[in-house]
């Protein structure tokens, strides 16, 4: 068979395979349903005793350049991957609840309302946060003895 | 007359073998003088004369002297060796010395230069700043609390304050 005849056979043939399986990722990919990994770390943060909690890892020279308390202690540390449009909650101290509902994901970056709710499940706090993978961003103030609470709320 | 090309081939084997008359080996060699394609018969059969010879020469050796003529050959051909590696060393030396040259040296350090500053642009907290900050993009509070949006920039994370009713500013 002359080598004319069969090359662009070859070619076709290839290019075929190739965007069947272009589509065959593409759809695989579309059925993934997008998660984002969220860490939420609880802190105490007083001026009773001096002292940061080594489990706080990163985030504790990140609280050292932005509050000026002379104690931070991890009381909890949480993490989950919510879909869209997925609320995910967390317990905090004094009944309260931290709940991050993911509203868009794109290229490591996502999108999140957060919400801080009380005792009776009010919202403190409603917000939209757009958080890049391996950015923090900190919710603190609500009282709890001896100092407030801090939330580091990141991404991954 | 002069010969034709076939005829001094003929002539040829005597002629190295410093058989012909005078008068025959002088025509050869004015035929040699003028005709290239004899003259390449006239050095192969040289050659082969040469060959020959050293063939005799080792057929003539005594035993003793045999035994030394391949470790002597061995030991030209690795002469000859070394010889080619200096060779091909001076050649690396002057393709270096012919990268160096400024035409050359100084696109090549402009380029290498450029692309480390780049990197290390990339690097910065600034770029990662403007391209990757985390972001408030909209804040309320709540029926019963106050709350305030603290960014400092430069990489920081922003804080989101709660100010619960009863609670005093920390």
């Amino acid at each position: 068979m002359p080598a004319t005849r069969w090359w662009p056979r070859l070619g076709l043939r290839g290019a075929g395979l190739f965007i069947l399986l272009l589509g065959l990722l593409v759809a695989a990919r579309g059925g993934e349903a997008a998660t984002v990994a969220i860490r939420a770390q609880v802190v105490l943060a007083s001026n009773q005793g001096t002292g940061t909690d080594d489990r706080l890892g990163a985030v504790a020279k990140q609280l050292g350049e932005a509050f000026k308390y002379s104690r931070y202690e991890l009381v909890a540390s949480y993490a989950g991957t919510p879909q869209v449009a997925q609320a995910w909650q967390a317990s905090l101290p004094g009944g309260r609840t931290l709940e991050v509902t993911p509203t868009a994901i794109a290229e490591g970056t996502a999108v999140l309302q957060v919400r801080v709710l009380g005792p009776k499940g009010e919202p403190l706090m409603n917000s939209s946060v757009r958080l890049p993978a391996g950015r923090t961003v900190f919710i603190g103030g609500p009282p709890q003895s001896p100092g407030v609470l801090i939330i580091a709320l990141s991404t991954s | 007359m002069k010969w034709t090309c076939d005829e001094v081939t003929r002539q040829l084997e005597p002629y190295v073998d410093g058989e012909l008359e005078v008068s025959a080996r002088e025509r050869v060699q004015t035929h040699l003088g003028g005709c290239e394609r004899c003259r390449g018969a006239e050095g192969a059969l040289r050659d082969l004369g040469a060959a020959v010879r050293a063939a005799d020469a080792y057929a003539a050796l005594t035993p003793d002297e045999a035994g030394a003529f391949w470790p002597a050959v061995r030991g030209r051909i690795r002469e000859a060796e070394a010889i080619r590696e200096r060779r091909g060393l001076a050649a690396i030396v002057r393709a270096l010395a012919q990268a160096l040259r400024p035409a050359i040296l100084v696109p090549a350090l402009a380029a290498f230069l450029g692309l480390i500053l780049g990197v290390g642009l990339l690097r910065t907290e600034y770029l990662v700043d403007k391209a990757e900050a985390a972001e408030v993009q909209s804040l309320e509070g709540g029926p019963t609390s106050t709350v305030m949006l603290i960014q400092e920039g430069r990489g920081k994370p922003p804080v989101i304050w709660i100010f619960e009713d009863g609670a005093g500013a920390n």
